[in-house]
């Protein structure tokens, strides 16, 4: 029946920029067009993929939209046949992530490789086939499609105002008369509006590795494939074709809201539910966490929070996490879960985390909400070294059909954009290269627009705007996928039904092809198994103390009171080298200043210095309201209710959302979108929709306009660097438990910090300083005594660190093997001469690294001879030295080979272990008069606050951490400490040289005071980096 | 024996920059780093060595060249072939430097001093920064010149001044030198102190030679540079002659003469020069061009009668000069002698070569496809003999265009019957000659086919070609 309306159109191939480096439009770009255009349906059909689909969702969702969206995607199957598949229901969309996942896990990372089989099994999906313009070919592959897909398989006829066009019009009329086939118009979309076409040449350069003006005719000769006007497709498609997009589009009913995620079954016994299940297992933990009773309030909290898990049906999900963490306990791996989930007395009992809930009551109130419409957030922390063991379990229990791991978008960053636009433009690499490295993104003064001079363009000019759009423009494009760092999505069924699979890049690593985003937006819910060093750390202290001091620590038992003010003390003073979390120069600045004396104190220094609330301005009023110099007040008691524990300044990304529903009135829905739009705020700088919201929300409910541009611009602040209170709590257990161990067993704990690098922030150099600072005694690396791993020795009634080989750079692992089975005689010793080393099965690289590092002190006393003699080939052949016995004998290296002087010692420690334990630089600089007068680090707190003084040192740190713009922090280090000396942009860019080269530096500053942290604030940089020469020619003078 | 070495720190920067007042440094892209720089980029604090990174934020206002050793490479026999003059045993060291053994040419240049000082000078007239130095081997003489040493031919100071030197300014690969500081070795005397056969039973025989050539005591066999051969023969003629007609014996001989000389050393040439003497005034110059390479006189005169016809003679000539420099290997391809055509008829090489001599070079010339979509950019002038390369992923040219295209399209308002149509252009962004055009194929009454077009949002008819 022919209307007499205008006949409506359903775009039904679109390609967004998850067809990577060929759409130029995003997902929710595409979607807002289709539904401003008023088409009746949208298909995104990206090339063998559904990574962008989610996107394009939540979008249609936001807009309430009425344009449909179908889910489908494009396959190309050499030679020449092209045909985009679309799901009408939900068990066409099983078939086609189905055939993704095959098509994908056939390539490598990727790529994808379809197969005729993929297509003939169909049995659900809608075809719509593009003719390539062959006829004999399109002919035979016409009648292939129609003999497996007939009533499904459509025609789909692309008009783009091409060259010949009327030519390929016709030629698919007549296929399709031949064939008996349909036509449907179809759009082939790769942007949303005819502005992106620059870009979407520039990504095809990209593609072809070539420059747009070489690419020539590879290109797209036009903007038609955009989303087009319905007036503009109906002067270029026939009526009846159009139809045929409505026919299409109303047959696919599929909504992606329909997916449904089942719980694998067998983490619950048989004839239990879920639910009796997780409750039999709380009380378990009741009676083993709370051996005096739980009490009334701990009761009825438990009772609440089981009520809220089985309103939401989450009882699974606390299950799956219960049964990893099983897993690690069984096997000894330390854990600790956080996030906001992860905070519950439920958490506790089930030994999910180890935060005590009587610590911490405020936390507990967020645990699961129905308002907030969040899925719940349960990260599970492990060692770093072993987490790779708790993977394989899930693998291993669930299969690989059944688990796989999120997506991570990685997306196209500044840097990168310009590089690759650059190259497109055909701007002479070197000079691409030169200003990435030149553009100064902190010197927040000069955009980088600004430097496009730098490259030899103008600026100004037409190329340097064509740059400057395109690179902002790509910024934020999807690349690949990439593996999520832990987040698993564990399912009942096959997970290929619900989500394609495709090969990550790691061998034997799987993802599905969303992000966590696309995750929660579809209500699935995923488990995030997190590596994290210091657990590492933690469990080695603990088997070292049980070994030597025969004391049973756990992480629950040292975190049990978490009131120790010795404990405290040391944090106050900013001891805190090898903490978790508190150990930055930045955390150190602030300890002495926010003087934690109790756990939620540390919880707050944790989220506090962050680039978030140092942005949003919100560490001044606190530290002044803290200190009583400043009034607390609120405007209301719903805001007092959420900001009271942190003194009425937000600090932590949930008083913030919880902001916007008490103060603001967003519904829990809104607030969700809030959390992420910040979390995603750099990338997409999505967050101006909701200040109208938020002001007049607030306004609304009687708060100042002032009070609420003030929220706005702490939520600005906050983007994606707000912390969660969540987390911060679990952090802030693991910062306490590392400073307790460092405060009673310094010697076990440095020992098992230096064994689990590299992790953290110090090097082992500065760990190593930091413990002999501490009066801790280390022993040198030595052939006879170390093992692979630093260790504990006993030396009377005290213990010592003894170092370990694998601080001597250059020795292998089997060396180290070889080394470790050596034979020891009755002292315990394995060699008396230097010679035993040869003919142990050590390589000649390993003798000589092991000679270098000084490891043979015990055997000789000149490294360089003792190098010297492991070099030599005869020596490895016992019987040839047998036969020659003079020619060995002969050899007196001593006589032409030079005894090593401190300096050359000093230097070779550097070189083959990174460290010495012998005098430091500073020292032998001072000591041969060439650094003149300084203050060491360890006198600098006897100068009154704003004197003038001079510290030296070797540079060990440059920072210039995003929470300080504009301000460099340089660490110096001597033989007592380090200086923390703070450099001004503008000393910055008036002494580049010095600032950015030094090796040793010396600086001419004001001393400033801040308790009992002292910082020089740089005027004049000294570069003393040639002294080191002048001290090394000066040394081998006198031998 | 005594070696002169000239190390040229700067070459490709002196070569390519010579006196900008710019900050300039050349960079290897290998690892980026500055391996050249200008002394205006060592005032604002760059050093050789420097990573792209740090230099960037030191000097901002760097200019960089990427390294291109062809580049030294040339100079460099350029510079051998100007020294020639000068000294004898001449040995490129690309891409950095040259040798000279000085023994003969000290006598020769009346003592080491003179001779340092002739060299210098002609080095200045280079405007190239060079670091001269001497020694006994070639090895040491490269080695002081890096060290930049003060210039003496005294032996005993020669050596102690080279054994002086630090392990890093010797040839000797990092890895070696690394090894050797590790065993507290530093300075040549270090390590020439070692006794030889403890030594070679720790390092390889590289280190040994290296050791062997540096002291002299092994041969340091060098290749000398030969200056190329080139063909030029000068005729005084008995009578000052008025015509190119009458030249033309004298000029069949002199190719005569050439075609014995390239025949015997199996040459060709591309190019000669003719050069014509009058009696008074400036000598003409002519020069003659074969694409492929010739050596036979038969090919050449033809091409020669051409030229001279196109330019009369304006005063008598008194002497005649014909030169051929760049020789050529014979090509092998002898096509022309198998093929039982090539008596009958000229290969395109030869076509060309006659048709450029008969309308002058630059009026014969290939139109070639290229790959863009703008009508007045998809083909374009070439060089005759331009090779195009073919990408196998090249879409295939577009087959609907007219034979006849206007180089500017002309304006059109009579009434058209659109065909075909629209064929729609937008491209050209990148090259700042942006273009949107809506083209069609279209009839007018008398049946002629036109290629138009218009633009959107604008009003009026172009036609871009006619088809035939």
């Amino acid at each position: 029946m022919q209307s007499e309306d205008p006949v409506g159109y359903a775009e039904l191939v679109c390609q967004s920029n998850f067809s990577f480096l060929e759409g130029a439009s995003h997902p929710e770009e595409l979607m807002r067009r289709a539904d401003e255009l008023g088409y009746r349906a949208l298909a995104l059909t990206d090339e063998c993929s559904v990574a962008g689909v989610v996107r394009a969702y939540a979008e249609h969702r936001r807009l309430n939209s009425e344009t449909k969206l179908i889910v489908g995607s494009r396959m190309k199957l050499p030679p020449g046949l092209d045909v985009v598949l679309l799901c009408p229901h939900r068990a066409a969309y099983a078939e086609l992530c189905r055939v993704i996942t095959n098509a994908r896990r056939r390539s490598p990372k990727g790529q994808y490789q379809l197969e005729k089989w993929d297509l003939k099994s169909l049995q659900h999906c809608l075809v719509i086939w593009l003719p390539h313009g062959d006829w004999a070919r399109d002919l035979r592959w016409g009648q292939w499609l129609q003999k497996h897909c007939a009533e499904r398989l459509w025609l789909g006829l692309r008009r783009h105002l091409t060259h010949r066009e009327h030519r390929y019009i016709a030629h698919c009329e007549q296929l399709a008369g031949t064939l008996g086939l349909p036509i449907s118009a179809c759009g082939e979309a790769l942007m949303h509006c005819a502005e992106r076409l620059p870009l979407q040449q520039v990504l095809t350069a990209i593609r072809l590795g070539t420059t747009v003006a070489k690419a020539g005719r590879r290109l797209c000769s036009n903007a038609e494939r955009r989303l087009r006007s319905i007036d503009r497709v109906q002067t270029l498609f026939k009526t009846e074709w159009l139809e045929q997009t409505l026919a299409i589009a109303e047959r696919c009913q599929f909504d992606l809201g329909e997916l449904r995620y089942e719980y694998p079954a067998e983490l619950v016994p048989a004839g239990k539910s879920p639910f009796t299940y997780l409750c039999e297992l709380v009380e378990q933990g009741v009676v083993k966490r709370f051996p005096e009773g739980p009490g009334h309030e701990v009761r009825a909290t438990i009772d609440k929070e089981l009520a809220l898990i089985e309103e939401l049906g989450y009882a699974h999900f606390f299950l799956t996490i219960h049964d990893l963490v099983v897993f690690a306990q069984s096997n000894g791996i330390l854990y600790q879960g956080r996030g906001s989930a992860a905070n519950s007395v439920v958490c506790y009992c089930l030994e999910i985390t180890a935060v005590d809930p009587r610590h911490i009551k405020v936390l507990f109130e967020r645990f699961l909400s129905k308002e907030r419409d969040e899925p719940p957030d349960i990260d599970v922390d492990f060692e770093h070294e072993r987490r790779e063991e708790v993977i394989q379990y899930v693998y291993e229990k669930y299969g690989r059909p059944r688990a796989a791991l999120a997506a991570t978008v990685i997306s196209y960053r500044f840097k990168s954009a310009l590089r690759d636009v650059g190259k497109a433009l055909g701007i002479n690499e070197s000079h691409l290269e030169f200003l990435i490295r030149n553009i100064n993104r902190r010197d927040r003064d000069s955009a980088w627009e600004d430097q496009v001079g730098d490259i030899g363009l103008t600026p100004g000019s037409e190329t340097a705007e064509q740059l400057i759009r395109l690179v902002n423009e790509l910024r934020g494009f999807p690349r690949h996928l990439s593996q999520h760092v832990g987040g698993f999505v564990i399912s009942s069924g096959p997970l290929y039904e619900l989500v394609p699979i495709e090969n990550a890049a790691m061998a034997d690593r799987t993802v599905i092809q969303w992000d966590k985003d696309d995750i929660e937006t579809l209500g699935l819910l995923k488990v995030d198994i997190l590596a994290l060093g210091m657990l590492t750390a933690l469990r080695k202290s603990f088997d070292l103390i049980r070994e030597h001091q025969g004391h049973s620590l756990t992480l629950s038992g040292l975190t049990a009171t978490m009131d120790d003010p010795q404990v405290y003390g040391m944090i106050q003073k900013a001891d805190t080298v090898g903490l978790f979390q508190i150990e930055s120069r930045a955390q150190m600045s602030m300890l002495p200043r926010l003087k934690p004396a109790r756990y939620y104190d540390l919880v707050i220094q944790i989220a506090i210095v962050r680039p978030g609330p140092i942005q949003g301005g919100m560490v001044h009023p606190y530290l002044k309201r803290r200190n009583g110099e400043e009034r607390v007040d609120y405007p209301s008691e719903e805001v007092r209710g959420v900001l009271e524990r942190t003194m009425g300044v937000p600090i932590f990304q949930e008083q913030v959302i919880q902001l916007a529903m008490v103060a603001a009135g967003f519904s829990g829905g809104e607030a969700d979108q809030l959390r992420r739009a910040m979390a995603a705020w750099k990338k997409t700088g999505d967050l101006g929709r909701f200040h109208g919201k938020l002001v007049n929300g607030m306004e609304a409910r009687g708060y100042t306009n002032e009070f609420a541009e003030r929220i706005y611009q702490q939520i600005l602040g906050f983007g994606e660097y707000g912390f969660p209170e969540s987390h911060s709590a679990s952090f802030a257990l693991l910062a306490y438990a590392s400073a307790w161990l460092k405060h009673y067993y310094p010697e076990a704990f440095y020992t098992a910090l230096l064994n689990s690098h590299p992790m953290g922030f110090y090097s082992p150099s500065q760990l190593i300083q930091d413990a002999r600072r501490h009066g801790v005694v280390v022993h040198p690396i030595c052939v006879n005594h170390s093992d692979r791993d630093h260790r504990l020795e006993r030396d009377g009634d005290r213990l010592s660190i003894r170092l370990g080989l694998r601080l001597v750079k250059g020795l292998s692992r089997e060396g180290i093997d070889t080394l470790e089975t050596q034979p020891r005689n009755s002292s315990g010793i394995r060699f008396q001469q230097t010679s035993q080393l040869q003919h142990c099965g050590l390589s000649r690289r390993d003798l000589e690294a092991l000679a270098s590092a000084n490891a043979l002190h015990t055997l000789s006393d000149n490294r360089y001879q003792s190098r010297w003699q492991l070099m030599d080939r005869n020596e490895e052949l016992p019987l040839f030295a047998q036969a020659e016995p003079t020619l060995a004998a002969a050899e007196t290296p001593a006589d032409y080979l030079p005894q090593p002087s401190e300096f050359d010692n000093l230097v070779e420690d550097y070189a083959s272990t990174g460290l010495t334990l012998n005098r430091h630089p500073v020292v032998l600089l001072e000591e041969a008069g060439m650094l003149g007068h300084f203050v060491r680090a360890r006198d600098l707190v006897t100068h009154r606050h704003k004197a003038p003084v001079v510290v030296a040192g070797v540079v060990t740190g440059r920072q210039s951490p995003g929470t300080a713009a504009g301000v460099t922090f340089i660490t110096l280090e001597d033989d007592t400490g380090n200086s923390n000396v703070v450099v001004w942009l503008a000393t910055a860019r008036a002494q580049k040289r010095a600032y950015l080269t030094a090796r040793i530096l010396k600086v001419h500053g004001i001393l400033e005071r801040e308790g009992s942290v002292v910082h020089v604030i740089a005027g004049r940089l000294e570069d003393m980096s040639d002294r080191l020469q002048r001290l090394s020619a000066k040394s081998r003078d006198f031998h | 024996m005594l070696w002169l070495y000239l190390y040229f720190p700067r070459l490709q920067l002196e070569t390519q920059e010579p006196d900008s007042p710019l900050p300039f440094g050349i960079v290897d892209e290998r690892d980026n780093r500055l391996v050249q720089l200008n002394d205006a980029a060592k005032h604002q604090g760059v050093t050789l060595g420097m990573g792209l990174a740090t230099a960037a934020a030191l000097c901002p206002g760097i200019q960089l060249l990427p390294l291109k050793e062809a580049i030294a490479q040339r100079r460099i026999k350029e510079l051998a072939q100007g020294l020639y003059d000068l000294s004898g045993d001449i040995s490129p060291d690309i891409p950095e430097g040259i040798w000279l053994g000085a023994t003969r040419m000290v006598k020769y240049h009346n003592g080491f001093d003179n001779y340092c000082k002739n060299i210098q000078r002609f080095l200045c007239q280079q405007s190239l920064t060079c670091q001269l130095g001497a020694g006994p081997s070639p090895l040491a003489a490269r080695l002081l010149a890096k060290a930049d040493t003060p210039l003496t031919d005294q032996p005993e100071t020669l050596a102690q001044s080279y054994r002086q030197c630090p392990l890093a300014l010797t040839d000797l690969p990092q890895s070696t030198c690394e090894h050797l500081q590790r065993l507290g070795i530093q300075t040549l005397a270090d390590l020439l102190a070692l006794p030889f056969k403890a030594l070679s039973r720790r390092f390889d025989a590289d280190l040994a030679q290296y050791v062997g050539r540096l002291t002299g005591q092994l041969p340091h066999p060098l290749p000398f540079f030969q200056p190329p051969e080139t063909f030029r023969r000068h005729r005084e003629l008995p009578q000052e002659l008025e015509t190119s007609q009458r030249l033309i014996p004298w000029i069949e001989r002199l190719l005569g003469e050439l075609e014995t000389f390239l025949q015997n050393r199996e040459q060709v040439v591309k190019r000669v020069e003719l050069t014509l003497y009058p009696r008074e005034g400036e000598p003409i110059v002519q020069w003659i061009g074969a694409a492929r390479g010739e050596s036979r006189a038969a090919r050449w005169l033809p091409l020669v009668e051409l030229t001279l016809e196109r330019q009369p003679l304006s005063a008598p000539v008194a002497a005649l000069a014909l030169s051929a420099r760049e020789l050529l290997p014979r090509p092998k391809d002898t096509q022309d002698c198998l093929d039982p055509h090539s008596t009958a008829s000229l290969s395109c090489e030869q076509l060309v070569d006659l048709l450029q001599a008969r309308l002058g070079e630059e009026r014969v010339r290939r139109l070639v496809v290229r790959e863009d979509f703008r009508p007045d950019k998809a083909s374009t002038e070439q060089d005759p003999l331009y090779q195009t390369e073919r990408n196998t992923d090249t879409p295939a040219p577009p087959s609907l265009r007219p034979a006849f295209l206007l180089v500017t399209p002309q304006p059109y308002s009579q009434p058209l019957e659109i065909v075909h149509g629209p064929e729609r252009i937008a491209a050209g962004w990148w090259d700042h000659q942006p273009q949107v055009r809506d083209y069609y194929i279209a009839r007018n009454s008398e049946g002629l086919w036109y290629w138009v077009f218009r633009e959107p949002q604008q009003t009026g008819w172009f036609v871009q070609g006619y088809f035939s």
